[in-house]
């Protein structure tokens, strides 16, 4: 995919995060002809300015400005793949593919299934929350 | 040497001694009166005054700029520093060296007191001001001349005082006299109508809102540079961003980006929010929550400062066309022949009663009975 116009990338209040293992920045983006610029190929450019894996940038909350051409957000560039494991929130890493989304039944399901299991007792709970959401 | 050009030589000469000898007499002459005065017109004990520091810095500024100009003209290099070790943030820190780079350094710090006192000059301008008036006018002006005089009419608070202690000295007289029958007298206060406080509304209302003219001198410092706005408008309230939803989100814009992710809104606050940078981006306008903008209500400006800024053209030029239909002033007149609608006619009717003749228009015409009046009518007749 070819640009049809250059994008231009300013980081800014820019912090090394000892603690966090991980370099955080404001990132400002500059697309004068373009609608928006896609976070993969933001986290590439970005891992090709600071010399990094583009899987250990991490792209999120940009807000494009009102007349468009210029967006803000936020980036931040993880030392290593196990810091980026243990510190970021689950959703950020399924957005990097470095964890798979836990499929649960819904709230509402759960709870249900919990307050009829309260009837029953020991290892009946497991067959009677069973038996009443089919006998429903 | 040809004489004439060497009696012209001394003569210069001798002007110039003259002139020397003079100038030196003057300066021994000043020098002789800060003798006299004494080591305590010198005395630094409390610190230099403010006016006197001015002199003495612009002074070795002065001699600082001679030796740069003059060493470099030598060929002296400009960056040779002999600096002394504490940091510049240290109270003892030693004298600086002779070099260049020291002198610039001097200069530097020089120019920068220079700037400051001015400023702290600019604040005290109005009490100088007034202290050289006064001095001035002591000279010109005689004691009868109380009115020119800027020091006459100070408050004198110990007039204050005497008056408190003598209407305490009354008021104790009279209720000895009066009140030793023992029965509580209220005192006696004139009769004031009392005029409840509504609500906060109200106080806002009753405080004179700040002119707009004047709106900006708020927040105007006078030792930032002036600003010029980019889309050529004034000074109009909203585009001073001071409206207190500008402002919100100013702080949390700023906000997001000190904590390092976005806020949690929900949908209504997250479309609200982007409405209003959009007409904060196109120039203003916004009123805040408990604002009313200028013809008061939120939507009423359109986007940006447009009517902000040319509300009053806008209103003139729709004056004129809005006044008549035709153009003519007779409208009125052509409206009245025309017959009305059925709702007018329908009111008309039931004022008259329903069975009656109706004129309306030129031909009188026997009113058409609906199917619910003739049930009615049968109803009726049934029993």
């Amino acid at each position: 995919m070819a640009d049809s116009a250059p994008v231009t990338l300013r980081t800014r209040k820019f912090i090394t995060n000892r603690l966090l293992a991980r370099r955080q920045f404001v990132l400002d983006v500059l697309h004068p002809s373009r609608p928006n610029v896609s976070k993969e190929e933001l986290s590439e450019k970005l891992a090709a300015m600071y010399k990094t894996d583009k899987k250990r940038v991490v792209t999120f909350g940009f807000r494009t400005a009102f007349g468009g051409g210029r967006s803000t957000g936020f980036a931040l560039i993880y030392d290593d793949e196990e810091s980026q494991k243990k510190f970021e929130p689950k959703y950020r890493l399924v957005r990097s593919g470095l964890a798979t989304k836990v499929e649960k039944p819904s709230r509402k399901l759960r709870k249900e299934r919990k307050n009829r299991s309260k009837k029953f007792r020991g290892t009946q709970k497991i067959k009677g929350a069973d038996a009443a959401k089919k006998g429903k | 040497m040809s004489s004439p050009d060497a009696a012209v030589d001394t003569q210069q000469v001798c002007k110039l001694l003259d002139d020397m000898k003079s100038s030196m007499v003057s300066a021994r002459e000043t020098i002789q009166s800060l003798k006299e005065k004494g080591p305590s017109y010198l005395e630094t004990k409390d610190g230099i005054s403010l006016l006197s520091l001015k002199h003495q810095v612009l002074l070795s500024y002065l001699q600082s700029l001679l030796l740069v100009s003059t060493r470099r003209a030598i060929g002296h290099s400009l960056s040779s520093r002999d600096r002394p070790i504490e940091p510049f943030s240290n109270p003892e820190r030693s004298a600086r060296g002779t070099d260049l780079g020291d002198m610039v350094d001097h200069m530097i710090e020089g120019r920068v007191v220079l700037e400051k006192v001015k400023v702290l000059e600019g604040r005290m301008r109005y009490q100088i001001e007034k202290l050289v008036k006064a001095s001035q006018q002591k000279e010109k002006s005689d004691a009868s001349d109380v009115i020119n005089d800027p020091l006459a009419f100070r408050p004198n608070p110990h007039n204050l005082l005497d008056a408190n202690d003598d209407e305490e000295a009354e008021e104790g007289l009279t209720r000895d006299s009066t009140n030793t029958d023992g029965i509580y007298h209220p005192p006696r206060v004139a009769p004031m109508p009392y005029v409840p406080q509504t609500s906060a509304k109200t106080k806002r209302q009753q405080r004179a809102p700040i002119p707009t003219s004047l709106a900006s001198v708020l927040h105007a410092d006078g030792s930032m540079p002036h600003v010029e706005s980019t889309s050529g408008l004034g000074n109009t309230p909203s585009l001073n961003h001071t409206s207190s939803r500008a402002k919100y989100l100013k702080h949390l814009s700023e906000f997001e980006e000190d904590q390092f992710g976005r806020v949690m809104m929900s949908k209504k606050d997250a479309r609200r929010r982007v409405r209003d940078e959009e007409a904060l981006a196109l120039g203003g306008g916004l009123s805040g929550l408990g604002e009313e903008g200028k013809g008061g209500g939120r939507r009423r400006g359109g986007a940006g400062g447009w009517e902000d800024e040319f509300g009053d053209v806008l209103r003139d030029v729709g004056r004129g066309s809005s006044h008549s239909l035709g153009g003519d002033g007779y409208e009125e007149l052509r409206q009245r022949g025309k017959r009305g609608g059925v709702l007018e006619r329908s009111r008309e009717n039931k004022k008259r009663g329903s069975d009656s003749l109706v004129i309306d228009g030129e031909v009188p015409q026997k009113r058409k009975k609906s199917r619910f009046e003739t049930e009615r009518k049968g109803i009726k007749s049934k029993r």
